[in-house]
Parts: structure tokens; C-alpha cells; sequence
């Protein structure tokens, strides 16, 4: 594999990975009260 | 609004559970069967370029205005697209204009669902050792006479509806049972599942060997990430590459079709969704870049070599995942055990990756029916799934006859790009760029860049208009035209036009129906209350 495809293969990879992670990051340090439970009789 | 609508509606019951929904509707066939098919067609390194900028561009754009056209629609007891249209924009034709919004799932589920069939069909041949020994030319026939029941020889000509039977029973069981309960548990069951069988069969991709292709050359799977990211410069200038690459950032986040906005319809005002947007989407580029791109161009370039992948591709994304994958399960180190357990990952991950969209798709026109007439959720999916049934049944009998292609073609790809301009223009033009940004930024736990309203207000929907307007002139009046088809096939794909015709006119009626049940109710409670 050529220098310059394996740095483009890792750019792409480091971008869509980061944002991946950067995104579930934030939305995991909402706090619980974020969080909602179903409406009561909404599972039957 | 309905009676019915006027009832609190579900919500999704954690965070993760709609995003893991959300990334499941995304994340279809089209990561591990189109997005190869499409890097190899366009010239590998090239299309890697504008996909990352379509990404950009069109892409992340498109996914938050979904997410605001739905959630704002959902704050109205909508969880269709004309409903939602019509909150947006108060003109008569606004709903009519977003029926592409329930007939595009239902129409595509129904086709979809036929191919999700196929992939529970192969784990099964895989389990079973149906495809093992077979050779370029024998799994050809295998997939072919699966494909044809007039001609086939190698299975009974029950078999395909015996896998669609089962696979349409089990989308519709899960949509029965509601979006927490039935939608949510299945994105959290399944979307782990698919990314553990991904990375698994990544590894072993990666670490392949290398293996001399029919031509004599040397080559392993580093040769073939080498030609999936070596751009050929020259090509960017190529308007096709461009249009490819967003094409398929279109089809793989699932965008300009119904889904997104329905399952939004479901948040509460003040949840949010610029970062969930962004999270649905990365997750899905996570999946087609990172795990769909690092498995079948470099397992088929390690056995086949760069020009024999070029030549699969050429076949269709169907050969690449049903002939050429099988094949090189077949020629894997380590025996039959490691074959069939590569087979039953790759087939099984098909299988959820599909039927995390299939239940998207059913949605609209579940919640249409729920929201406009009242309908239960247990009742829509019986009708819903026995329709399905009953009009998957016509692919299979004419599949040969091209009946699916031109589902695919109209709904499955054209459809979309008008969908998508259509809801642009609405949400950000006639709603307002200003109340646009302000809906999308409700409850946000991110500041999207203010780049991005500009990018929305002009650059997305000229790059739609520009796709839609290209593909029209160089596919949709060919295709309308049957240029290229067999004579045979034009009475079969007539009929596949009429039957799609008939299902939009149904749905034009339905939407005519519900707004005068509207009305009537509207005129009723205004007496009563003046009374």
C-alpha cells in the first residue's frame, strides 16, 4: 500500500471515527434528567 | 388535528435507543453491497473524495433538516411527511406534495424486504453448506435460479417465498409491538450484532494472505484499500464521480424518504437534535467507510486481484455480496468451521443491517394511518404486512422481468432526491432560514457552525437541483423510455409502473380523506363549543 493512500485511508478513517466518538462523547455526558423514561402503558 | 393525534404519542425510551434506531434505519444493504459496488465502478480513490465533501455538503445538511421537519411535525401529533409539510407550509398542496413521504417507505419496504430475504436465505445456505465447493460460474446459477423461478434449477421454486414469508412476519411482529418495546429493542439487540460481526470479519479480512488472482498477479487486501484510496486526480473533473459519491451519501443515510423524519417525530420539543444528528450520521460513515470499505473490496482483491473485483462490480451489487463473497468464504484458511462461521457473519450482518431499515420504513404509513384514522399500531401492521405480502410476492414471480428495478429506479433513487429538494424548500425557504435555525437549534446540546446555515439556505438545495436535474435527463428519460431493455421486459415493467401508480393514487385518496375527516371534526367541536 502507497504512503499517500495509507494517509489518505487514515485520514478518512480518523475523521469519520472521530466524529463518531467526539458525538457519542457529548451526548453521553447530558445529564440523567435528559433521560425519559416511556409513557406509563406504553410497552405492552 | 385527529382525535387520535390529540392522545399523548410514544417516545422513544432512552437516548441511545433512538440513536441506535435512528443509525439502524441508516445503516442498510446499501453500506456493504452499494458502497463497494460504487468506490470500484468510480474509480476507488477518486469517489473518496467528493464523498467526504457530498458528506458535507448534502449529508449532514439534509440529516438535520430531516430531524427538524420531523420533530416540529411531531409537536403537532404528525408523524408522516404531509402532516408535517402542512404544519410547515399552510397551502392546500403542502400535503399532497409530502405523500412521497409514506409512498417511498412503503413502496421501497416491500422490495427491500424481498432482498433482506435473500440475506437470511444465505445465512442459512451458509449454516446448511449449500454454497460450499461451488465454484465462479456454480454460484452464479445458485443465486440466479433463486432469482428465477420459471428457469431454476437448483432450488424448489417454495424457497424464496418461504424466506420472504418469514422475513416479513418478523419486520411486521416487531413494528407491532410499538417503537420502545418493538423498533428500539431491535436497534439495541441488532446494531451491536452488526458491528461485532463486522469488525470480526474485518480482521480476518485484513490479515488474509496474499493470493494469486486469475491473471497470475500477487495481490492481498492492503492492495485493495491501495486502489480504494489512491485518487486519480484527473477523474475529479469528471461529473459523474461527483454525482456517484453523492448519490450514495444520499441512499446510505437514508435521507429524502420518509424514515428519519417519522422516528423524529417521536422526540419532545426541547430534545435535541443537532447532535444527534451528527451522531446518527458519523455512525453510519463509521460502518460504510471503516467496516463496509475494509471488507468486500479487499477479501475480493485479495482472491480475485483489482481487475477481476472491476469485472464483479460490473455484475451488480447482488454479485458482489451473493457470488463473489461466498466464493471467497470458500477459499478462506482454517476449513469448513471458519467458512461457515465467515458466511453466517457477513449474511447475518446483511440481515440486521436490513431489517434495521425495513422496520424504519414501515413507520410512516403506520403512523400516517395511526394519527389520520385512528387506526392501532397492532391493526396497521397486519394490514400493512399483508400487502407487503402480497405485492412482494409480484417480485418474486417477475423478478427477472426487471418489476424490481423499476421500483428501485422511481422510488428507490429518483424519488428521493425530489423528496429531499421538496422538504429543503419547504423547511428553510418557505418556514424561513431564521425559524429553520432556530427549530434545529431547540433544546441543541451543540451550536452547529453558522457556516451551515448558509450551506442549507443555498449550497444544498442547488446541489439537489443539479443531481436531480442530471440524473432526469441522463436515467430517468432513458429509463422511462425502456432504452436498453429487452423487448420481453416492457410488458413486465408497464405492469411494475401501473402497480406503483395504483399504490400513490391509494395514498393521494387516503391523504384527501384524512384532511376532510379533519375538517368534519374541526366543524363539529367549532358547534359544540359555539353551542
Amino acid at each position: 500500500m502507497s504512503t499517500g493512500a495509507l494517509i489518505f485511508m487514515l485520514s478518512g478513517w480518523v475523521f469519520v471515527l472521530g466524529l463518531t466518538c467526539w458525538s457519542f462523547a457529548r451526548l453521553m455526558k447530558a445529564p440523567p434528567q435528559d433521560e425519559h423514561l416511556p409513557p406509563p402503558g406504553s410497552i405492552p | 388535528m385527529s382525535d387520535v393525534a390529540a392522545q399523548p404519542r410514544e417516545q422513544w425510551g432512552s437516548r441511545i435507543g433512538l440513536i441506535l434506531a435512528m443509525a439502524g434505519n441508516a445503516v442498510g444493504l446499501g453500506n456493504f453491497l452499494r458502497f463497494p459496488r460504487q468506490v470500484v465502478d468510480n474509480g476507488g480513490g477518486t469517489f473518496m473524495i467528493p464523498y467526504f465533501i457530498a458528506f458535507l455538503l448534502v449529508g449532514i445538511p439534509l440529516m438535520w433538516i430531516e430531524w427538524g421537519v420531523g420533530r416540529h411535525g411531531g409537536q403537532y401529533g404528525e408523524g408522516s411527511v404531509p402532516g408535517m409539510l402542512d404544519r410547515l407550509w399552510r397551502h392546500p398542496v403542502a400535503k399532497y406534495l409530502g405523500v412521497l413521504g409514506i409512498f417511498m417507505p412503503v413502496v421501497i419496504l416491500i422490495y427491500y424486504c424481498y432482498i433482506e430475504s435473500w440475506t437470511l436465505a444465505w445465512t442459512f445456505f451458509s449454516i446448511t453448506g449449500a454454497t460450499r465447493g461451488l465454484d465462479q460460474e456454480g454460484m452464479r446459477q445458485f443465486l440466479g435460479s433463486y432469482q428465477d423461478l420459471q428457469n431454476g434449477t437448483v432450488h424448489g421454486v417454495w424457497v424464496p417465498f418461504v424466506f420472504f414469508f418469514v422475513t416479513i412476519a418478523v419486520n411486521f411482529w416487531v413494528v407491532s409491538r410499538g417503537l420502545t418495546a418493538g423498533i428500539e429493542r431491535l436497534a439495541k439487540i441488532g446494531m451491536p450484532i452488526l458491528f461485532l460481526f463486522a469488525a470480526l470479519l474485518v480482521v480476518r479480512v485484513l490479515t488474509l494472505p496474499a493470493h494469486a488472482a486469475p491473471d497470475g498477479s500477487m495481490s492481498g487486501p492492503w492492495d485493495g484499500l491501495d486502489f480504494m484510496y489512491t485518487p486519480e486526480w484527473s477523474a475529479l473533473a469528471k461529473p459523474s464521480v461527483w454525482l456517484a459519491a453523492a448519490g450514495q451519501i444520499f441512499f446510505t443515510l437514508s435521507v429524502g424518504m420518509g424514515t428519519l423524519q417519522a422516528y423524529a417525530s417521536y422526540l419532545r420539543k426541547h430534545d435535541d437534535i443537532a447532535l444527534s444528528g451528527v451522531a446518527t450520521a458519523a455512525t453510519n460513515e463509521t460502518a460504510e467507510v471503516v467496516l463496509g470499505g475494509s471488507l468486500a473490496i479487499p477479501a475480493i482483491v485479495t482472491f480475485f486481484g483489482v481487475t477481476g473485483a472491476v469485472a464483479i462490480a460490473k455484475g451488480g451489487s447482488y454479485d458482489l455480496g451473493f457470488v463473489a463473497m461466498p466464493l471467497v468464504f470458500n477459499q478462506l484458511p482454517g476449513g469448513a468451521l471458519v467458512q461457515t462461521l465467515a458466511g453466517v457473519m457477513w449474511f447475518g450482518l446483511l440481515f440486521f443491517a436490513g431489517i434495521t431499515s425495513s422496520v424504519a420504513m414501515a413507520t410512516p404509513a403506520l403512523s400516517f394511518m395511526e394519527e389520520q384514522f385512528g387506526w392501532t399500531r397492532k391493526r396497521g401492521a397486519l394490514i400493512l404486512g399483508a400487502l407487503a405480502m402480497a405485492l412482494g410476492m409480484l417480485h418474486i414471480v417477475y423478478y427477472t422481468g426487471g418489476f424490481l428495478e423499476e421500483w428501485d429506479y422511481w422510488a428507490g433513487t429518483f424519488g428521493l432526491v425530489v423528496l429531499a429538494l421538496v422538504e429543503t424548500i419547504v423547511f428553510v425557504w418557505v418556514f424561513g432560514p431564521d425559524n429553520a435555525w432556530r427549530e434545529l437549534h431547540q433544546g441543541a446540546q451543540i451550536r452547529i457552525p453558522r457556516v451551515f446555515k448558509f450551506v442549507m439556505t443555498y449550497v444544498t438545495p442547488v446541489f439537489l437541483l443539479v443531481m436531480m436535474i442530471w440524473w432526469f435527463v441522463q436515467d430517468a428519460l432513458p429509463v422511462l423510455q425502456y432504452a436498453n431493455v429487452p423487448a420481453e421486459q416492457h410488458g413486465t415493467r408497464t405492469f411494475s409502473r401501473l402497480v406503483m401508480l395504483a399504490i400513490l393514487v391509494g395514498q393521494l385518496f387516503l391523504i384527501r380523506a384524512a384532511w376532510r375527516r379533519k375538517a368534519t371534526t374541526r366543524a363539529a367541536s367549532g358547534r359544540r363549543e359555539a353551542a
